[in-house]
């Protein structure tokens, strides 16, 4: 398989009279991880949710995978994985439950293997049984994880992965983004933890205002993040 | 992996909704409440032996099934919207307007089947009864105006879900939209306590509506959701 995990170009987001996007020309190769960092209202989350089909673009041409968004967003979806700022899991449902739903849609045949094999992943093996609504803010975390790689995604699109979480969580997300990377996935980390970011990404941007006002290592693009935030 | 056709996507988020609702049963609980609370306060202000009852009796029991039944169409997608279980839905392989259609079919069952016990109840507490004919009309009414009122509930819902003050927007929304269909409704459930037969005129007129408002959420539902969640 040939082209970028994404494309986006010229892209314009504008929420009224803002622009949270602002005119941005980006792409990642596939296989590798891409960090995007920037201070609040930089426009990060909303390239993500561009990205994640849940936005469409007011100007600007988006692709992932090679498909054209929103116009073949039905295809991408079943090809990304995603974790916002919440679990996106049923309340009510036990995590295994909860799973289950999401695999049924993805239409996995082995769901049970696969949702106890990314229980173990995430360390949630003990807490399967337990109601989703009783999950701590990192435990939700881990779960939403388990969700988005519960079909094998080829991109993998994570907004603040490592908020919530302890160390072993932080490891965890180290270790998705390595296997993803290993079996030729692409990611895509919105992040303000900046040496995390710097430590797992192959390559990084930074946003201010909407537009991308660096691009390049992971280390140099911790140091413009940390600037530009100020 | 290859996603599952719309049909089996379907059947999965309308089964899903169903376990989902028999485990925490808020939904049916306050419709039913709603309800009770509705057909008791009309029984205390006009008893059964009252003759105004005769003019009235259709248009209780419809006010009844609409109050009930707005507090179902509501949360069809303000507790998932507000939970972000939405979102995930919209992540999923599964096409806009399947979505659209499992959400109108399990309000609608979930409606229906309250609106049946309401029915029930309506009969008992305003010492009212129905022959084979009238049973048959009412049933039908109720089936072909729900289908309507839901799918039309079901739209505006997801347009007000995130809306502040969504609920009030909903009502002032949904009621004028819908004073054609319960217009019909009223004059056939009034059929039915008089014990006639189904008036096809009027059955064509509750399809008609129910055709228009599912061809709309099919047209409409992915525009209605598009951006959902942006915290922008």
């Amino acid at each position: 398989m040939s082209g970028p995990a994404f494309r986006v170009t010229g892209l314009w987001k504008r929420f009224g009279a803002r622009d949270a996007l602002a005119g941005v020309t980006l792409e990642q190769a596939r296989g590798t991880c891409l960090a995007v960092l920037g201070p609040n209202g930089s426009g990060k989350t909303t390239l993500l949710r561009m990205l994640s089909t849940l936005g469409e673009p007011s100007e600007g041409d988006v692709e992932v995978l090679g498909h054209p968004l929103p116009a073949e967003a039905h295809e991408v979806r079943s090809k990304i994985g995603v974790v916002l700022d919440r679990h996106l899991l049923v309340a009510d449902f036990t995590l295994r439950e909860s799973l289950r739903m999401y695999a049924d849609l993805y239409g996995l045949v082995d769901a049970t293997a696969r949702i106890e094999m990314l229980a173990d992943l995430t360390g949630l093996t003990a807490r399967l049984r337990d109601p989703v609504r009783t999950f701590s803010r990192g435990m939700g975390q881990r779960a939403a994880l388990c969700r988005a790689l519960l079909h094998q995604p080829e991109v993998l699109l994570l907004d603040e992965p490592f908020t919530g979480l302890d160390a072993g969580g932080t490891r965890i997300v180290e270790r998705v983004v390595t296997d993803t990377r290993a079996r030729g996935g692409s990611i895509v980390v919105v992040t303000h933890d900046l040496p995390r970011a710097a430590s797992i990404a192959d390559r990084a941007v930074v946003f201010a205002h909407g537009r991308v006002v660096f691009d390049g290592a992971g280390e140099e693009a911790a140091a413009q993040a940390a600037e530009a935030s100020r | 992996m290859t996603p599952p056709g719309p049909w089996k996507s379907y059947c999965t988020l309308v089964r899903w909704d169903w376990t989902r609702e028999m485990r925490r049963k808020t939904t049916l609980l306050s419709m039913g409440v709603m309800g009770l609370i509705t057909l008791f306060l009309f029984s205390f202000a006009i008893p059964p032996e009252r003759e105004v009852l005769l003019d009235t009796r259709a248009g209780i029991l419809w006010v009844t099934f609409l109050f009930a039944a707005t507090i179902g169409i509501d949360r069809a997608f303000r507790a998932d919207g507000r939970s972000g279980m939405l979102q995930g839905l919209l992540l999923a392989p599964v096409r806009r307007a399947t979505l659209f259609y499992a959400r109108v079919t399990s309000t609608f069952v979930f409606v229906v089947g309250l609106q049946l016990v309401l029915g029930v109840l309506f009969l008992v507490l305003f010492n009212q009864s129905l022959n084979v004919d009238g049973a048959i009309t009412l049933i039908a009414t109720v089936i072909a105006t729900d289908l309507g009122f839901v799918t039309v509930g079901v739209m505006i819902g997801a347009m007000t879900w995130s809306v502040p003050g969504g609920d009030v927007l909903l009502r002032i929304l949904l009621f004028p939209m819908l004073l054609p269909v319960f217009n019909v409704a009223v004059a056939s459930a009034d059929r039915a306590f008089k014990g006639q037969a189904l008036s096809t005129t009027q059955l064509l007129m509750l399809a008609a509506f129910d055709l228009t408002f599912l061809g709309a959420g099919h047209l409409l539902f992915e525009h209605l959701v598009k951006d959902v969640g942006s915290d922008v």
